[in-house]
């Protein structure tokens, strides 16, 4: 069965987000760009799950402006086999909107599993993996932990959940969302970067897919970015009591 | 005034040292004619500049004929040194830093076959594996003359300028006579603890006959051997009761361990991948056992260990040398509060690896260290700000932006990964060479502060670098492993990378066949061996892995031992055919006349890289200079004016592995000495 | 305004966080509490008692036992086009079924809301919680997940709400439970732990660390943390060590305890949202970094630490 995995273009999460000083959002000129954690660890699995033969061919989709493609580039080069990048240029694209872009491609492509990151480090949504599930009326299984191709028809999915771990089967084909714990992806080294370059990668608009250009419109306003509350620096506490509360209470960390 | 422990002052005797770092007695091979010339005053000078309390210059200063120099030792036997010493304790004290040095005689630990070819001398007639002579076993002429050594050599250093001295005492002759394991005289310097002793008080008593009680005389000595039968910890207390008794001894410089063996010079100074400070709450015990003021240095590479040592009162100065081989400014930058900045010695220990194979100490990734007098650690400013585009961003290329940075010209790097590091990302896979990383971080944290602008995801070609317009292009892009150098059967073979990267999973019964010598050829055994694999490591040369060298192999040694490694030399894998799942290794020799058949199921090869220029050819025509380099403009540290094509728009220059497979340092040094004069 | 909140719990209790989500529904106007799940009376039951709440309704189903997310959208959607909202705390049963819901409404849904300013404009966390989004939205139904930690809980109300039973009919499920693992021993990783108690050299030896620093991870469910010194020295094993050889961190909370605060270190965790430092050297490069310092002896601090969490 073909696997698609979907990555996205993100923040590197090495770097502290800086905000514009007009509220409009985070400011990304000269910003570190690289694949989003979670659909890294996407692409390993599904990598892995063809090296144990049960996956035939691994797809990497990326939507997003033409920069995308660096991302899809960076998949291949773990190992994916081709990829698909549907561009729909720089603005920031929405769950809703990106689940009915895959479910366009899933359905093309008769995949068997579609393996994404559980949320994108840039807006948090955690949302796509389930949009894309309901659309296409296929079960789900989201942070997943452990993924395990049980035959043709079904899988195991073991997820991490409020105060442990539960495992599912689900009938394939399913959707499949990462949690950290799945994998630690490996290493892409200088010759599979040369080898992906000559991967095949598909360029795609809206209208090739059938899909009406306004789909992509956002549905949420941003109204405004802020920074979160600043803390006063340095508050000394007296003793161990005073701590908890202030993490408690304050800092609501507890 | 600061509270930092570090920063505060010390009185040792009549001496008052600035503050509590050191650079313990080392010798980086600097003395020219066994002379402390320029370059070893340049070296000393850079330190005191950059603000150490005190540098305690030569290790293993050579008090006698009959201790000849395995390590371009100093030779303070000869008068001719005092003058040299006095500019370099007038350099070094013009920074308010103090002076001291180290006396000793090597006793078994050099060689007969050097210098003036005398026999070497010890207590006994056991020979040291590390240097392999059979020793004399002392005689009382031995021990008279060697005395007299001692205090004319100390005699002499007090005339040159220097605040004190120190002995050694961890694998040299004085305590040579102290370990029951190398000392076989009789009664009265064989024996007794009293007995064994005797030597080193002679020793002290002449010394301070010359140069009086209040001159600054030390001892660093092993208080505890770690050896069956050698110097216990029981003993290593009652030396240092005695030494503080006798009076004549001011500090002490504590070590644990022995060093007659590499494995054993390592544990004592250890490497990356090994723990910091192994030792430090030992010299804590004898500090508190003896209240005297205590010297101590093993492994303490950052300051926070550093500032610990000294709060918590287990030394009062502590050592960080190998940290200011790599950078000269720690104390500078600590007072100024830059410490994010301090250049990390990665604990790649290429500076003693290399000393001990009689070359100079070398920094891996500070390529002025040593050089001082032709490489700058601080970079001035360019008269004119270029457009510099560097492809490739591993530790070539990272040093060319960073230098290039620093003299204040616009860069860009264009990195086809998606992060910064090339061949030492792959090796700081293995746990063990995870510090190597250090050179590739620190690098970025000193491009981002400078402006650097990087690209990855940015395989570059011609038009990329076109587009940026440049006034220089320096091609870093390093290279691809070479395996091509079977007769026939390459397309069988997996390379170091495919293993170090994981791309290609070990097999179980593997050769390694390393005809690079390098650490690649080790990482990639020691993983496969790791994995449950049979390994048998083979090289063609007379011994294996030559380029290691001897403290960087014992990690591996350890390990591949423990786990049942062969190691073969003297023979060449000429061919491999494949035969089903099994692959034939047809083996010869260069001593000629053999031919054998091997059976593995994976065979590795090591050959180094081959350079990936594409980009440095297709840019090469239109390029001024046509890529050449003036080699006399890049030695005399002169601007590259080499013109072979008036029309060109950039100059264009290769750098590292691009050119030819080397290694990290000639990488940096590569980097550095183009760049400080564009 | 009406609201659907979607109940958390376990069969047997209502959860905390449906006390809190509710607080945050309440804000936009009438809310009917949905509980899914399997012989769970009791939790209706417990719903109803919370103040303002309009109806308990519940749906009880075989497939709905282990509150799977497709039957829960499934049972959601039979009855979503009575509400303008559809609410349910940030728990993973919230997480997984709510986009679905959303998706099938042909809406887009507002993850882990922290304020809600009226019922269309919500202020939201992303990037990791670096930028905070205030957003508005104009679709007809409004699907939300609450992050519970920015809200008060809800008290109980003099009077019960009336407990509808519902009706539900669901599909063939291509998804069933095989088990659940409860994890109260193992520690989560450090990766991905929110919370990480790290121990430095002052602990001075293994059995120290571990007496010292375990009991508080454990109280706060937290990974335990080590500075390179305590790996060195012996004190904790490698895979515990935090720092740019180590493993790189950023938990909501960190607390440093005895730890110096080296370049190295800071290196490993400075992007944590939260750091405590309990320390007793006042001049320890830690506090420049720390939120919150508590300059005291450790071993003193970090016994109390735990009991008071008891």
């Amino acid at each position: 069965m073909k696997a698609l995995v979907a990555v996205k273009r993100v923040i590197d999460y090495n770097v502290k987000p800086r905000l514009k000083s007009d509220g409009s959002g985070v400011d990304l000129t000269n910003v570190k760009m690289s694949i989003n954690p979670f659909d890294e660890i996407a692409v390993e699995e599904a990598i892995r799950l063809k090296e144990a033969g049960k996956v035939s061919e691994v797809v990497l989709v990326s939507i997003g402006s033409s920069k995308s493609e660096e991302t899809i580039r960076t998949g291949l080069a773990m190992g994916a086999d081709r990829g698909i990048l549907v561009n729909t240029g720089d603005p920031a694209i929405e769950p809703l909107a990106v689940a009915k872009i895959l479910k366009s491609i899933a359905e093309s492509e008769q995949v068997g599993i579609v393996i994404v990151g559980k949320q994108a480090i840039d807006d948090d949504c955690n949302q796509t993996g389930q949009m894309l599930s309901a659309l296409l009326d296929w079960p789900q299984g989201t942070f997943a932990s452990v993924v395990d191709i049980q035959s043709a028809d079904k899988v195991l999915v073991t997820r991490e959940i409020d105060g442990g771990l539960q495992t599912l089967e689900l009938d394939l084909p399913a959707v499949v969302t990462t949690d950290l714990r799945l994998n630690e992806p490996r290493f892409a080294s200088l010759p599979n970067i040369m080898k992906a370059k000559k991967k095949p990668v598909s360029k795609v608009s809206l209208a090739d897919l059938g899909l009406p250009e306004n789909f992509i419109e956002p549905r949420l306003i941003v109204q405004k970015t802020e920074a979160p509350e600043v803390r006063q620096a340095g508050v000394k506490v007296a003793d161990a009591a005073e701590l908890i509360d202030k993490l408690r209470n304050e800092a609501g960390v507890l | 005034m600061s509270n930092d422990p570090l920063l505060q002052p010390y009185q040792l005797k009549h001496l008052t040292l600035k503050n509590r770092i050191v650079m313990t007695s080392h010798e980086p091979a600097y003395p020219e004619d066994g002379m402390p010339k320029g370059r070893y005053l340049a070296y000393h000078a850079e330190r005191a500049k950059g603000g150490v309390a005190m540098t305690m210059t030569a290790g293993s200063a050579a008090v006698s004929k009959d201790s000849p120099p395995v390590f371009n030792n100093l030779l303070v036997y000869k008068d001719e040194v005092v003058p040299y010493l006095k500019n370099l304790t007038d350099a070094v004290h013009e920074h308010d830093t103090a002076i001291m040095i180290q006396l000793t005689h090597l006793g078994r630990r050099t060689r007969w076959d050097k210098g003036h070819w005398l026999p070497v001398v010890s207590a006994s007639h056991e020979r040291e594996a590390a240097h392999r002579a059979f020793p004399k076993k002392a005689e009382d002429w031995d021990i008279e003359r060697i005395i007299k050594d001692y205090a004319d050599a100390a005699e002499r250093m007090k005339a040159g300028g220097m605040d004190g001295i120190e002995l050694q005492a961890y694998g040299h002759l004085l305590d040579q006579f102290w370990s029951p394991l190398t000392n076989s005289l009789e009664s009265p310097y064989g024996g007794s603890l009293s007995n064994r002793m005797q030597f080193t008080f002679d020793v002290l008593s002449a010394i301070r006959e010359r140069v009086g009680p209040d001159f600054i005389v030390g001892m660093r000595y092993t208080g505890d051997e770690m050896l069956e039968n050698g110097i216990s910890p029981e003993e290593g207390f009652e030396i240092s009761h005695r030494l503080k008794a006798s009076g004549m001894v001011d500090f002490l410089n504590v070590i644990r361990g022995h060093i007659d063996t590499d494995a054993a010079l390592t544990d004592v100074i250890p490497i990356q991948g090994m723990a910091n400070n192994p030792h430090l709450d030992f010299a804590g015990e004898m500090k508190a056992a003896t209240g005297m003021p205590v010297i101590h240095a093993s492994k303490i590479p950052d300051v926070a260990t550093a500032r610990y040592a000294v709060a918590s009162g287990k030394v009062d100065l502590v050592g960080m040398t190998r940290a200011h081989i790599t950078d000269p400014h720690i104390v500078r930058k600590i007072i100024e509060k830059r410490e994010e900045q301090i250049r990390p010695c990665v604990g790649a220990n290429y500076c003693l690896d290399r000393i001990y194979q009689g070359g100079e100490a070398l920094c891996i990734h500070n390529a002025a260290t040593g050089r001082e007098q032709t490489m700058p650690h601080t970079i001035a400013k360019a008269d004119v700000s270029k457009k510099v585009v560097i492809v490739g961003a591993g530790p070539a290329g990272l040093e060319a932006a960073r230098v290039a940075g620093e003299r204040g010209h616009h860069v860009v790097v264009l990195e086809a990964a998606n992060v910064p590091g090339g061949q030492v990302l792959l090796t700081s896979q293995s746990e063990r060479r995870k510090e190597m990383m250090s050179i590739i971080d620190w690098r970025m944290a000193e491009c981002e502060r400078l402006g650097v602008t990087f690209k990855f995801n940015t395989w570059a070609e011609a038009d990329e670098v076109n587009a940026e317009k440049p006034d220089v292009v320096i091609i870093a892009t390093g290279g691809l492993p070479d395996t091509d150098v079977l007769a026939k059967g390459n397309e069988h073979v997996v390379s170091t990378w495919d293993i170090i990267s994981g791309d290609v999973k070990p097999g179980k019964n593997v050769l390694v066949y390393d005809d690079a010598g390098d650490h690649a050829g080790l990482q990639a055994a020691e993983i496969i061996a790791r994995s449950g694999a049979k390994v048998e490591i083979m090289t063609p040369d007379r011994s294996f892995a030559p380029e290691v060298m001897a403290m960087n192999l014992v990690p591996y040694m350890r390990s591949l031992q423990a786990l049942d490694t062969t190691f073969t030399v003297t023979y060449r894998l000429q061919a491999l055919e494949k035969d089903g799942s099994v692959l034939k290794a047809h083996i010869g020799s260069d001593y000629g006349g053999i031919s054998r058949v091997k059976e593995f199921d994976q065979v590795i090869v090591n050959h180094g890289v081959i350079p990936l220029d594409e980009i440095y050819f297709d840019l090469k025509s239109n390029s001024s200079n046509h890529g050449e380099i003036s080699h006399d403009q890049l030695i005399e540290g002169h601007p590259q004016s080499v013109v072979r094509n008036s029309e060109g728009t950039y100059q264009l220059f290769r750098i590292g592995d691009a050119v030819a497979t080397r290694n990290t340092h000639a990488a940096i040094y590569d980097a550095l000495r183009l760049v400080k004069d564009l | 305004m009406k609201a659907l909140l979607i109940a958390d719990h376990d069969n047997n209790h209502l959860s905390e966080q449906t006390a809190k989500a509710l607080s945050a529904a309440s804000q936009l106007g009438a809310v009917d509490v949905l509980i899914m799940g399997h012989d769970c009376t009791e939790v209706a039951s417990q719903a109803a008692c919370l103040s303002g709440v309009g109806r308990v309704l519940l749906a009880e189903h075989e497939a709905l036992k282990h509150q799977l997310a497709e039957p829960c959208a499934e049972a959601i959607l039979s009855i979503a086009s009575e509400y303008q909202a559809i609410v349910s705390a940030a728990s993973t049963t919230g997480k997984g079924v709510l986009p679905r819901i959303a998706a099938k409404l042909d809406v887009m849904q507002i993850s882990e809301v922290i304020e809600i300013l009226d019922e269309k404009t919500f202020k939201r966390p992303t990037y990791a919680g670096n930028a905070i989004q205030t957003v508005q939205s104009n679709d007809s139904i409004k699907v939300l997940t609450i992050r519970t930690a920015n809200f008060a809980t809800t008290e109980n109300a003099p009077t019960s709400a009336e407990v509808v039973a519902l009706d539900i009919t669901l599909g063939q499920q291509r998804s069933v439970h095989i088990s659940d693992k409860v994890s109260d021993s193992e520690r989560p990783e450090l990766q991905s732990a929110k919370v990480i108690v790290s121990g430095g050299r002052a602990l001075g030896s293994q059995e120290n660390f571990n007496a010292t620093i375990l009991p508080v991870a454990d109280k706060l469910g937290a990974a335990v943390g080590a500075s390179r010194a305590a790996v060195d020295s012996g004190f904790a094993p490698n895979d515990w060590q935090v720092g740019q050889t180590g493993k790189i961190v950023s938990p909501d909370l960190y607390v440093a305890c005895g730890i110096s605060g080296a370049i190295q270190h800071l290196a490993g965790m400075k992007d944590s949202k939260v750091i405590v430092a309990i320390n007793n050297d006042e001049d320890a490069p830690i506090f420049q970094i720390a939120d919150y310092r508590l300059e005291a002896d450790l071993f003193e601090a970090l016994p109390e630490i735990t009991r008071l969490l008891s």
